[in-house]
């Protein structure tokens, strides 16, 4: 492990700017909320901001982004197809514990199955990530309650850990090492892992009283998902909360699904879209035709909890797929994100269990 | 290209050509394609069961079975006009391309079943998604046992569309494929037809609605019935979510 001055954060990340996009988190010149976003001037990178409004799945999957164009004329029937050209390796810093679960996640769907994602390996390609421990929780936090923080467990090049002025800079690849011998950094003793533990074991104590807002004990609900233990009309209670706005989907870090269309231009060519979708959006399970087998919204709402929380995803991604960030529930209109559906459930156990 | 599926086409689609295109129903057609690239063309091994996403350009994407057979079978697609990509496709003529990607899903899984009996069944143009497999299956009929296909159509014509030509013809079986017509009244009977000792146990695949699964429950006895291990693509309502 290293040393790294908070003062010297600026010339790591202008280091990391000579061969990558920059990603990190920044705040407006009027404050309000952290986002993540494309960094083009490295002192805006804000590493002590809270955690971002989005997570930096957009990074890797955006929003809505072209993926191919073609051309196809009738008369002479020449077609051709043109993918887009390779995207400039990108630096993701100070990404949280949360989010980079999420991205792992994102990696298990698109790269780690039975299929490679072209177009998200690129994005993915040759990326640095520098990780930022959550030395104290925000109110929204539960990742202590679904294994994904408060500190980095896996994939990061460096992880950070903030201890007074400085941050403890610990290699998870040689990239990281060598961007560390690279900068300089002095090396921070054989005290360091041990006081990472304190200042880690200190933030997970801290969220008793300081990550207020949710609280999702998840393992017993998994059982329970897993197993349809849970009673129609509790889902027709979450169902009937849901706006089907989407923004649930939108702002989780690991909600990886999409749809495809392709937009006409003139000549026979067209552009092919791939863009964020919802399983809120009544048109998500709409076919050719308008058959549609989940129209009502509490078929689509406990979908979207069997895809997170049940076992048969588990074994998908290696984990459960909440990364407990606590964006869903801020977003939610409906008071139906995460932790509070996952009360709902707890307390249709609970009723169960005093018949 | 990394994955189990080293010759799948992933993301971008790759070009074919319609080589004819046939009227089976109303409002179906199957249209056989070829790549325009020989190599691609080489490189593209399906197995029984699986599915493409067919691009007609300008119009869109859809998915779509595949109904041939993996061996000796013309690659085709027979497709209901239901939307707004299907009726483009439609629109085509022999000559015209399309973009194929894939083949996406699992297959059935032929060697688990080597020596058993095989039910399918199917309703409508749910039958053209096992089509490939009982191809398959007649193309080796030396490795089941009793193939049965219970299939409900809405007319004579449609129920003969499916399996007209090719390799699954009646005809082209050598009359190893022979239709019976079995009332709801009958459908016990006719499972103790032929005694308990010619019938080993039963694996059924099926594709559709899950009344299907119903209609398997009657027609098999209970110690028949497909167990939690057996090949039921799409039943399970985990598999269907996602």
């Amino acid at each position: 492990m290293y040393i790294l001055p908070k003062t010297q954060v600026r010339e790591m990340a202008a280091a990391l700017a000579a061969e990558h996009e920059l990603y990190g988190p920044v705040v407006g010149p009027d404050g309000g909320e952290p986002m993540f976003e494309r960094i083009d001037d490295p002192a805006a990178l804000r590493l002590d901001a809270a955690i971002p409004y989005n997570p930096p799945k957009h990074v890797v999957f955006p929003q809505s982004e072209r993926i191919m164009s073609y051309r196809y004329d009738r008369e002479s029937r020449e077609a051709s197809i043109v993918r887009d050209d390779l995207v400039k390796p990108k630096a993701l810093i100070g990404i949280r514990a949360c989010d980079l679960t999420g991205l792992l996640c994102l990696d298990r769907f698109f790269l780690g199955q039975e299929y490679v994602d072209e177009v998200y390996r690129d994005h993915r390609r040759k990326m640095f990530i520098v990780a930022n421990t959550c030395v104290r929780p925000f109110p929204q936090c539960f990742c202590v309650c679904t294994d994904s923080g408060p500190a980095p467990q896996e994939g990061y090049d460096v992880a950070l850990t903030a201890v007074g002025d400085r941050y403890l800079y610990e290699a998870g690849t040689a990239k990281g090492e060598a961007l560390a011998r690279r900068l300089g950094l002095e090396d921070a003793g054989p005290d360091a892992a041990a006081l990472k533990k304190r200042t880690v074991d200190a933030s997970i104590a801290r969220f008793d009283a300081e990550a207020t807002e949710n609280k999702a004990w998840i393992s017993r609900v998994m059982n329970r998902i897993t197993m349809g233990f849970i009673a129609n009309d509790v889902w027709e209670y979450i169902g009937d909360q849901c706006f089907e706005c989407g923004a649930c989907s939108f702002v989780c870090p690991t909600c990886s699904c999409f749809n495809v269309e392709d937009v006409a231009g003139p000549g026979g060519r067209a552009d092919r879209l791939r863009a964020w979708d919802s399983c809120s959006f009544e048109g998500y399970t709409r076919m050719a035709g308008d058959h549609n087998p989940r129209k009502p919204v509490e078929d689509r709402r406990n979908k979207r909890f069997f895809c997170k929380l049940s076992y048969s995803q588990s074994k998908k991604y290696l984990r459960p797929g909440c990364v407990g960030c606590g964006r869903c529930v801020r977003v939610c209109p409906g008071d139906i994100g995460m932790s509070n559906v996952v009360t709902y459930i707890r307390r249709e156990i609970t009723k169960a269990g005093a018949k | 290209m990394s994955g189990p599926h080293p010759g799948a086409i992933v993301t971008v689609p790759e070009i074919a050509v319609i080589d004819e295109v046939r009227e089976e129903i109303e409002d179906v057609r199957t249209f056989h394609f070829s790549f325009e690239d020989p190599a691609v063309a080489e490189r593209f091994r399906i197995r029984s069961g699986q599915f493409v996403m067919c691009t007609v350009f300008g119009a869109g994407e859809f998915a779509v079975s595949l109904p041939f057979s993996p061996e000796g079978d013309r690659p085709h697609l027979s497709v209901r006009q239901v939307g707004k990509v299907t009726r483009a496709l439609h629109e085509l003529r022999a000559g015209d391309k399309i973009g194929i990607r894939g083949p996406f899903g699992n297959g059935f899984p032929f060697e688990a079943i080597k020596g058993k009996n095989v039910v399918y069944v199917a309703g409508g143009i749910g039958l053209i998604p096992l089509r490939s497999s009982i191809v398959h299956v007649l193309q080796h009929r030396k490795d089941f046992g009793r193939i049965v296909l219970i299939y409900g159509s809405r007319s004579s014509k449609e129920r003969d569309g499916p399996l007209r030509g090719g390799p699954g013809d009646r005809a082209g079986a050598g009359g190893r494929v022979r239709p019976a017509r079995v009332g709801a009244g009958e459908q016990r009977q006719a499972q103790g037809r032929g005694g308990q000792g010619d019938r080993g146990p039963f694996r059924a695949c099926r594709h559709g609605r899950s009344s299907s699964r119903a209609i398997i429950g009657s027609l098999l006895a209970p110690d028949e019935l497909p167990g939690q291990d057996d090949h039921f693509p799409n039943i399970d309502d985990e598999q269907r979510g996602q």
